[in-house]
Formats: C-alpha cells, sequence, structure tokens
C-alpha cells in the first residue's frame, strides 16, 4: 500500500502537468472534434431543391384524380354469377335448383354426409358451442386440437402434427415460416395457388423447374451448387427448399417423390410436400404419396395438407418432426394470428381419421374407381385426358385450342352446362388469370369419390362425350 | 434479425407488430428522453387533446383516449430486468452448446446434420430463453365452452416448461378474461346453438368445393345479404377465414403504382395482404391524423418514388378497435382526410363488429357515420358472432370484382355451413330481427361493463391503455418477470387473463389484456377486480401516478348503482 | 399492502426484488447463481469501501490541508 497511497487526484493534476504539449494539444482537437460532431452536425436532407411551396402542393391535390378502386366487372365474367347449391354437397347435389349426381366437389370418400362424422360434429357443437373466440395462443385451444393434432401424427407415423384452422392458408403460411428473404426455393411450375402465395410471403428466390422434370430441377441445384462453391460463406446461411405437390391439383399427376429424396440428399435441399390432393386418396392407408411410393415419411421435412378434400372437415394441418414442425407454433402466421379451427370440425375432421383408420378398404375401392373412371373417359373426341388413372380429380382439356382462352372457356362452359341440364355436376376449373404465374391450360375438372356407382360414371360419360360431340364438331 | 424478430412471438396473436418490433426499442428511448425533460407527469393524451381540438367538431361525444407514460424507474428496471435474463440466456446457450446441460429442445435429424440449419442460431434466442420459461401462460388448453366461465385442462410441467403434462384433472369455472367473446355469443345452448345444430343434419360440416366452382351454398348467399343489411351497404361477401380476409383480399384491390397507407399497430394479416400486393407501403404513426396528413399530401405532392408518375390509388388501411392498445380509430377524421385527398379507406373491424355502437354495427354506427363513406368495410365473425371467418363490405361493383378476383373466392374452400348459420342467427339476433330485445340488451350490457371495468381498474391505480368505451383493456406490466407472474396468480385466483409481451408489443410495454364480454355478471367482474387489485399490491402494479378520479362526470349518473 | 408480521413482510421484500431483477422466471440453480454473484459483489463493495475509504478520506483531508494550510511538507514525507 505505501507508495500507492497517493491521492489520485494530486496524480492526475501532475501528470497533466508533465504531459508532452503535441499531446495535449492532439487531445484538444479530439475534444473540440466531438463538440463539433455532436453540436454542429447538420442531417443530410436530399432533394432540398424539389420544395414545393404549399400553393404547389395544394394545386397538385387539386388535380390529382385516382383510378377507381375496382375496375369494372362485365356483367357475363363466367366467375361473377356462382352457381347456386341448395342443400349439402354431397353425392347428389342441387344446383341452380336441378338435382345431379355429383363430379365436382373433392369429396372423395363421402364423408360429407357420413352419419358418424356429423354425430360426432354434433356432440361437440353441443359441448363447445360454433366458434372458439380466440386465437391458439388465447384460450383458442381447446382440447379437441390437441387430440386432432396427437390423431394426425399418429395417422401420418410422424413426430408432430399442427392444425390450421384454413386449407389454403396452411401451406402459404408454414413456407414463409422456414424460408426467408435470400433463401432459395425451387419450385415445380404446376404448383397450386397456395403455395404460389406462400412463396411470394417468403420473399425468397424463386426458382421455376419445369413440372416434373427431374432434369430440370437437377440442373437448377447444379448451377446453384457451383454457385455456392464461389461463394462458400453466404451458401452456408442459404436454406433451400424444393416445394412440390404429391398429387398436382392443376394437372392431376403425381410428383416423382424417390427421386426428387434422391435429389434431397445428394444436393442437400429440404423437402416440401403439398398433399392436399393426395392425402386420404394415395397409399394403402390413405397416408398419402410418400405411403404410395413406399419413401420413408422422416425422408420428407415438411408435409402439409387441408382437411377439406378427403377429410370433408375445414383446415389444413402439416405433420413432420418435432424439430421442424413446433416452429410454427411461434412462426405460422395463419396459426398464430388467427382465430382455431372450430372445435366442431375438428372433431368432425377426428371422426374421419376413425373411418379413414378403421376401413381402409375405402382407398382401394376410390383407386379402382379412379382407374374406372380414368379409362371410360378416354377417347372422347375433341377433349383430352390428363392425369394419372388412380388421381381422383382429372381434368378434360380440348385437343385442338381456338387460340383465345375465354372461347375455350364458353366451349368447355356449354359442355358442363350440357352435362348439368342432365344432371350430372362438372365444373370448370378456375383460375386467376392474372395472378397464376403458369396459367393451367382450361379444362373442365371431374372428380372420383367412392360414392359414385357404376351407372352414375357410365351416364356422365355418355353426357360428356354427347356435349362433346355436340360442341365440339 | 429483422425479419426474425417478427417471427419469434411471444404469444398468438398478439404478435401482430411484426413491423414496429423492430422499432420499439427506439421509441422507448424517445419517450424517455421527455421524461427527463418533463419530470412532471407526462402524458402523451396531452398531445393527443391537442391534435384532437381542432377537430372536435366532427366528434359527437367526447373521444376520450389515454395512454399514460411510462415512468422513468419502472422503464429502466425493466431494461434491467431484460439484461439479466438475456446474460442468463447466453449463459444457458453456452451450457446447452457444450452440452453440459441437457437439452430439452427437438434436434435435427442425424442425416440431415450437414444440411445448412433450418434455424439460425440467434433465431429463436428469444424464444428458447425467455418465452420458454414462462410459456405455461399461453396455449392453455380449455375443454367447454369459451364463454363467461371456462373449464381448462390443468397441466403440469416437471422440467420448466419444455414439455407439459396433462393430469386429467379440470380446473372448473374459470372467469374468462380472454377470449374475444364480446357480445357473449360463444354458447352450446340457445338459439344459435339450436340452429346451428340443425344445419349440421341438413348439411354436414365440409363444404369440398370454392365457392366460385361449387361451394356455393344457398346458406353462404342468404349470410351474405345479411350481413350486407347489417352493415347498411349494398353488398357483401364472406370468407371462412378472419386472417385470410385481409390477406387475400388486399392483393386483388391494389397493386403496383398504388400506395397503402397502413398504421404502424395495424394487424399482421392486413400487412401480410399489403405486402402481398406489391404496391408501396407507408406506415404513420399509430392514431396520429398529423401523421396521415403529413403521407397523404407528400404522396401526392411527390407521386411515385424516382418517376415521381401520380399514384394511382391511395389505400388508407385502419382497424376499428386495436386488440392491444385497446383504442379506436379516429374515424371521422380519417374520412374527412379520405374525402379531402380523394384516397379510399378500408376498414378492419375485426374487433369493433358487434361490440361497439349503439346497435352494435362498428364503429361506423359508434360515431354515427355513413356506412356508405367506408370504401371497404371488412370485419371478422370470430369475435362478437362466437363463429368463425370474414366479410368484406361496400359497394356492388367492389363486390362483384372480389367475386370475380378474390383468392379465396376461387382458391380457398367455402365457409363450413353451421358456421355460416351461427353468424346468420347471432347477427339478426343482434339486429332484433329475431323479435326479442336480447341483442340491444348484450350490446347495452358490454358497454355498461366495459364503462365500469374501465373505471375501476383506473381508479385502483393501473395504467390501463385505449379509449374508455374499447371492451379491450390492456393493463400495464411493463418487467418481463411480471408477465410470467400475473398470469400465474390470475390463474391461482380462477381468472383466465392474456399476457402479452415483446415482440408482440414494444420492448418495455408488456401487458396483460382484459376483454370485456357482456356475458360477464356484474359478480363475475367484481370478482375479476378484487383479484386483479390483489395481484396488484402483491406485484406492484399499481404505476399509475395521475391523480386518481373520485368521480368523473361523466359517470355520476350511475355512481350510486356502481360503486359497491 | 397489510402484513400479519415481519416474516410476510420479509418474503414480499424478497417477492419484489425477485420481480424486479427479472430472476423469478429463472429456474432455482439460475436463481442461487445470481443471488450469490449479487451477494459476493455486494460484500466485496462493502468490504472495500470499509478497507479503502477511511484512509481515502484522510489523504484528501490531508491535501487540502497542505494547499490551504500551507505546510511545507510534500505528501511523501507525510506517507513515512
Amino acid at each position: 500500500m505505501a507508495a500507492g497511497q497517493q491521492w489520485v487526484l494530486v496524480e492526475m493534476v501532475q501528470a497533466f502537468y508533465e504531459a508532452p504539449a503535441y499531446h495535449l494539444i492532439l487531445e484538444g482537437i479530439l475534444i473540440l472534434w466531438i463538440v463539433r460532431l455532436l453540436f454542429f452536425s447538420k442531417t443530410y436532407k436530399p432533394h432540398e431543391t424539389y420544395k414545393l411551396t404549399e400553393k404547389e402542393k395544394e394545386d397538385l391535390i387539386e388535380e390529382w384524380q385516382p383510378e377507381p378502386l375496382v375496375p369494372p366487372v362485365s356483367k357475363d365474367h363466367p366467375s361473377l354469377n356462382y352457381d347456386v347449391v341448395t342443400g349439402p354437397p354431397s353425392h347428389k347435389i342441387i344446383i341452380n335448383g336441378k338435382e345431379c349426381t355429383n363430379f365436382a366437389s373433392f369429396n372423395f370418400l363421402g364423408l360429407l354426409d357420413s352419419d358418424r362424422v356429423k354425430d360426432k360434429a354434433l356432440a361437440s357443437l353441443k359441448k363447445y358451442g360454433v366458434g372458439t373466440c380466440g386465437p391458439r395462443g388465447f384460450y383458442g385451444t381447446f382440447d379437441v386440437h390437441l387430440e386432432l393434432e396427437s390423431r394426425l401424427a399418429k395417422f401420418m407415423r410422424t413426430e408432430e402434427a399442427i392444425i390450421y384452422s384454413y386449407g389454403f392458408a396452411t401451406i402459404a403460411s408454414a413456407i414463409p415460416a422456414y424460408s426467408k428473404r435470400g433463401d432459395i426455393i425451387f419450385v415445380d411450375e404446376a404448383a397450386c395457388f397456395s403455395i404460389q402465395k406462400g412463396l411470394q410471403a417468403s420473399r425468397s428466390f424463386i426458382k421455376y423447374f419445369k413440372h416434373n422434370d427431374m432434369e430440370d430441377l437437377e440442373r437448377l441445384l447444379k448451377e446453384q451448387e457451383l454457385e455456392d462453391q464461389k461463394n462458400p460463406r453466404k451458401a452456408r446461411v442459404t436454406r433451400k427448399f424444393i416445394v412440390v405437390e404429391g398429387l398436382y391439383i392443376n394437372t392431376a399427376d403425381v410428383c416423382p417423390l424417390p427421386e426428387l429424396v434422391r435429389l434431397k440428399y445428394k444436393y442437400k435441399v429440404r423437402i416440401f410436400l403439398e398433399e392436399s390432393m393426395s392425402f386420404g386418396v394415395l397409399g394403402e392407408h390413405g397416408k398419402g404419396v410418400t405411403e404410395h411410393f413406399g419413401v420413408n415419411i422422416d425422408d420428407i421435412d415438411l408435409i402439409s395438407a387441408n382437411m377439406e378434400n378427403a377429410v370433408a372437415s375445414i383446415g389444413g394441418f402439416c405433420c413432420g418432426r418435432s424439430f421442424v414442425i413446433d416452429h410454427q407454433r411461434l412462426s405460422g402466421q395463419g396459426y398464430c394470428f388467427s382465430a382455431s379451427l372450430p372445435p366442431m370440425l375438428a372433431a368432425a375432421a377426428i371422426e374421419a381419421l376413425s373411418i379413414m383408420e378403421e376401413d381402409p378398404e375405402i382407398f382401394s375401392v376410390l383407386k379402382r374407381r379412379c382407374s374406372q373412371v380414368h379409362q371410360a373417359l378416354q377417347g372422347i373426341p375433341g377433349l383430352k385426358l390428363v392425369g394419372v388413372p388412380f388421381s381422383p380429380a382429372l381434368h378434360l382439356q380440348l385437343e385442338r385450342s381456338s387460340g383465345c382462352r375465354s372461347s375455350d372457356l364458353q366451349l368447355l362452359r356449354s359442355i358442363v352446362d350440357h352435362c348439368l341440364d342432365r344432371h350430372v355436376a362438372l365444373t370448370v376449373a378456375r383460375y386467376l388469370e392474372k395472378e397464376e404465374r403458369f396459367m393451367p391450360p382450361p379444362s373442365i375438372r371431374v372428380v372420383v369419390t367412392v360414392e359414385q356407382t357404376d351407372e352414375d360414371i357410365q351416364k356422365a360419360v355418355s353426357c360428356i362425350r354427347e356435349a362433346a360431340s355436340i360442341f365440339l364438331r | 434479425m429483422t425479419e426474425s424478430s417478427g417471427s419469434k412471438l411471444l404469444n398468438g396473436e398478439a404478435c401482430q407488430r411484426t413491423l414496429r418490433g423492430k422499432n420499439a426499442g427506439k421509441n422507448g428511448f424517445v419517450k424517455n428522453h421527455c421524461v427527463f425533460e418533463h419530470p412532471r407527469k407526462y402524458r402523451r393524451p396531452t398531445e393527443r387533446s391537442q391534435n384532437a381540438a381542432p377537430n372536435s367538431s366532427l366528434y359527437k361525444k367526447p373521444f376520450s383516449e389515454s395512454f399514460e407514460e411510462t415512468p422513468l424507474l419502472v422503464a429502466v428496471l425493466t431494461y434491467m430486468g431484460y439484461g439479466i435474463l438475456t446474460i442468463f440466456g447466453y449463459f444457458r446457450d453456452f451450457l446447452r452448446h457444450w452440452n453440459i446441460e441437457k437439452c430439452h429442445i427437438a434436434h435435427e435429424r442425424e442425416q440431415q446434420k450437414d444440411f445448412v440449419p433450418l434455424y439460425q442460431d440467434f433465431e429463436n434466442f428469444y424464444t428458447r430463453n425467455l418465452y420458454m420459461r414462462i410459456r405455461d401462460n399461453w396455449n392453455r388448453p380449455i375443454c367447454s365452452v369459451p364463454g363467461a366461465k371456462v373449464d381448462l385442462v390443468e397441466r403440469v410441467t416437471h422440467n420448466y416448461n419444455w414439455t407439459f403434462e396433462h393430469t386429467g384433472k379440470v380446473v372448473k369455472d374459470v372467469i374468462n378474461m380472454g377470449s374475444y367473446n364480446y357480445l357473449g355469443f360463444a354458447e352450446n345452448t340457445g338459439a344459435c346453438a339450436s340452429a346451428a345444430i340443425e344445419t349440421t343434419h341438413a348439411y354436414g360440416v365440409g363444404v369440398a368445393s370454392t365457392r366460385c366452382e361449387i361451394g356455393n351454398l344457398d346458406i353462404h348467399e342468404e349470410l351474405e345479404q345479411l350481413v350486407a343489411r347489417f352493415l347498411g351497404v349494398e353488398s357483401s361477401m364472406a370468407f371462412g377465414m378472419g386472417f385470410a380476409t385481409n390477406s387475400m383480399n388486399i392483393p386483388p384491390l391494389t397493386g403496383k403504382g398504388c400506395l397503402i397507407l397502413s398504421d404502424e399497430l395495424n394487424h399482421a394479416s392486413l400487412v401480410l395482404g399489403a405486402r402481398l400486393s406489391g404496391s408501396t407501403i407507408r406506415v404513420f404513426k399509430h392514431n396520429n391524423m398529423q401523421s396521415l396528413e403529413k403521407l397523404l399530401r407528400d404522396a401526392i405532392a411527390h407521386g411515385q418514388p424516382r418517376t415521381h408518375r401520380p399514384w394511382k390509388k391511395i389505400l388508407i388501411v385502419v382497424e376499428g378497435i386495436y386488440s392491444m392498445e385497446g383504442s379506436i380509430v379516429r374515424l371521422p377524421e380519417v374520412i374527412a382526410l379520405k374525402k379531402r385527398y380523394k384516397a379510399y379507406l378500408y376498414l378492419d373491424e375485426a374487433h369493433s363488429i358487434g361490440a361497439l355502437g349503439p346497435n352494435g354495427r362498428g364503429v361506423v354506427d359508434y360515431f354515427g357515420l355513413d356506412p356508405k363513406d367506408v370504401d371497404i368495410m371488412m370485419g371478422t365473425f370470430t369475435k362478437s358472432f362466437g363463429a368463425a371467418g370474414g366479410y368484406i363490405g361496400g359497394r356492388k361493383e367492389l363486390i362483384d370484382y372480389l367475386r370475380c378476383h378474390s383468392h379465396s373466392a376461387l382458391y380457398a374452400t367455402s365457409m363450413s355451413p353451421p358456421v355460416a348459420q351461427q353468424i346468420i342467427s347471432s347477427m339478426k339476433i343482434i339486429m332484433g330481427e329475431d323479435g326479442s330485445t336480447l341483442g340491444k340488451d348484450r350490446l347495452r350490457q358490454l358497454s355498461e361493463n366495459t364503462t365500469y371495468f374501465r373505471r375501476k381498474l383506473r381508479e385502483m391505480g393501473f395504467i390501463i391503455y385505449g379509449n374508455d368505451d374499447s371492451p379491450v383493456v390492456p393493463l400495464m406490466l411493463y418487467m418481463p418477470a411480471k408477465i410470467g407472474a400475473f398470469g400465474r396468480e390470475m390463474l391461482k385466483r380462477n381468472i383466465g387473463t392474456v399476457v402479452v409481451g415483446f415482440p408482440a408489443t414494444p420492448i418495455i410495454e408488456s401487458r396483460a389484456r382484459f376483454c370485456v364480454s357482456a356475458a360477464h355478471t356484474r359478480e363475475m367482474l367484481d370478482t375479476a377486480l378484487r383479484a386483479i387489485s390483489e395481484v396488484g399490491d402483491l406485484l406492484q402494479l399499481k404505476y399509475s401516478r395521475r391523480e386518481r378520479p373520485l368521480s368523473t362526470p361523466g359517470w355520476t349518473y350511475e355512481e350510486s348503482l356502481l360503486q359497491d | 399492502m397489510y402484513f400479519k408480521n415481519f416474516r410476510e413482510y420479509l418474503s414480499w421484500l424478497y417477492f419484489q426484488y425477485l420481480l424486479i431483477t427479472g430472476i423469478y422466471v429463472l429456474e432455482p440453480w439460475e436463481k442461487s447463481i445470481f443471488n450469490s454473484i449479487l451477494f459476493s459483489a455486494i460484500a466485496m463493495v462493502v468490504y472495500t469501501s470499509y478497507v479503502f475509504i477511511p484512509i481515502h478520506l484522510r489523504l484528501a483531508l490531508e491535501f487540502f490541508h497542505e494547499i490551504f494550510g500551507g505546510q511545507p511538507e510534500s505528501t511523501m514525507t507525510l506517507m513515512n
């Protein structure tokens, strides 16, 4: 302690006296500079010269005329006047007052008017009421939701599942939860609209490959690999995803999943699979396209599907490993910010799952029906059948397009109307022409369900044939 | 970090401020700075009343909204608390990284370890180290109607919230101050439920097609006509999900070369919709009309950036009641501005429809305005109607356009029939078309409850945000530990509340939120208030430094009745 | 707040400390780490101030005494 016992202030003052002059000058300049920075700095304002006077502003405001909020819609726009369905949209459906056989709703397994499903939904309605009055975080989680999630996970044999209250929002929220700005997504050109919206929301780089063309995909992946080698530091943080549909709603064909899985491991890209059309349809137990190809479900990073088609309820779900899925509970916008699925709809979905589990026979029936319809629709003059034989939603396109989309649509619409008059409900597949990235050609959608009998199918096919022979001269 | 900060929510819907999250700290600082300069009571309302003054003629009744300033000491302590928790977060991450501590988080699959990591390390820091510790306050599973009282599924955790176990027991009769059940239509008995039951019998639950193809049921048409009548607009359209109503219907309305002026606290769905539309987005200060007017003037005067071409159209996007702030949009002023500058107005009434106005028709009704002045009336059926979905109302041309161009109409499955039926019956009750005064009673009950609850809380000395008439009541907690403590202590007293923290709110403005319902009886509110006061003392939450009003003139007429 | 006894008051104070520092949400072992670090820091501050402040004060006093009292002795000699 002895030498250090000087009072510190004294030392400081002494040091100040002893310091060389240049040191003091330097410090003085430094202090002055800081003072200048603090008090005399001007904020940089660009375009000072553009300043408008108040008068000029007023004139501009007076002059400005906005476009109308919406452009006028022509009275005969094909999507303006919806067909009105009276009563339930089940196998027998009443469209515009006419009872028809339903070849248009995605009610593949015919669960929409199943009494078992209805009873469960009613029981749930009597217990919980209709709405949930809150998002999942704030007292919107019902025990039914948890049960449905675990049932879905069990059904799909994955670690975890997460449910959304709207089918469309499922994949559209899931993609941006993982893929951010700067990441890269490889997408099939025929991807459905909700995938496209998800891509848009993610703000990632999007690379489209030709529909089901694995060589094209591999070419893109190779290109990317070269790019990565040039800039390995960036590559280490750039996530890469492949987004495909199991069964494409727009083309009715199936993705080459085994090949995709091979590419996944070769190029270290994650696969997101949208299975809205294939869940509850393909595979021995209706698990979808993974079961169809015998692919290990763990090789797919995320599977999303909606419960609005085969399950005939409302909503959607994602399933996969907990490591992946759990992230959405805090990052899936459609999950966090939206009211949860009404419990009665969740209960209906649970019961539908039970039916699917108890009776896997239903899937082979559906498959038979699909190939039957596929067979029957072959060779209609003027119409081209698109889709694989086991797809439940097939497309009939014009063999020779007139070159004008709206007149093609008009033609197809008249075929549909002709069939409607003969009690067969079909529909023209609708798209937003300005929004779709790759517009699918106009088509009539034919949906196969297990409820359709041989006679129904025969009748429908003969109706279509007849209409085609009338309109497609 | 900017993007991921929005995604690391502390809770569900609350995280509506993805845009604001990152500059929250800055805001806080600015406010504190003000406190330095005016050490006496500084509050935002002073500036508010200033900007209300010149336009007060537009309001038919007093518009009182307040946001009391955060006390400086509290702000400092809050930052300190976050600091300590962050240090411990790094410490735990360090332990986990070196495998000293067992990691409860799910792992990447062995085969995919050499892939680019799915999450950045920092991405979930907040979730892992703060949210996880108090996550028992969110996602509480319930097993009854989300009415005035709910039954919660009891769950316990043996590893500090990493996993939960359900004990199989049920916590009965928890007073529900969290659900958006404003008019109490979340019921499993009564006219609405029985109508929904009948519809389920008749229609089933699904539709399995889109509106445009073959999923347009007669019940949907009926619903839309009713909604249009309810709102007082020419036409309307209903959609299956409230969130999607915003995010899928803004894009068809605006596009490149259009400008969207959005309130800084707008809900995530509006933000997403605006972003998907590809328009330029500019954000004005929350409910601040000067800020909006300045943006409007500049936008028209300067045109689009760089090219200086005039904007094609300008869309102002506001909400009726802001669900985290409890504030009501200054609609008369917005409409005046919109008319003066020829902009269009998109009004999201997610929380206000049914909850405000003498006839329950939302903010427009509350201010006594003409619904035709609002170009796009949007709202949800989730809250006041106890159902699900959303609507858009407006002129016939608008709706016709949407019917052909809405993403939802063409690509998404239409609304479930029993849900549509629930909306129809509850809306008819509100309109009095069922021949009873049930709807009127509920509306009156809600507004009485709101006034009573807000006044009591303020008298107790809590800092309460928002408008006096808003049934959304945020109570400020500030400190991170108090978020967890408040939720737990309230549940101990059998009251279910929502607590919200960063990133849903600015970092220091953590809060609890109560949603008053018409289904709450005076006894329930009193029980809740007693518990809130008790917990408020225990946690030292009575921050307010304003003189507590003994009686405010507006309330005196029912003073004797309300005083307990 | 009314307290039945002093112990209750103390536990309330401890609770406030937990809330304000944020360590309410931590796990017990983390709490004890925080507490021990904080208490050892405080103890150190108390100890050092006990040891050094008197010396410091004395030196300062003498320094000023020297300036204003005009005694010729230097501080160095004072120490020896």
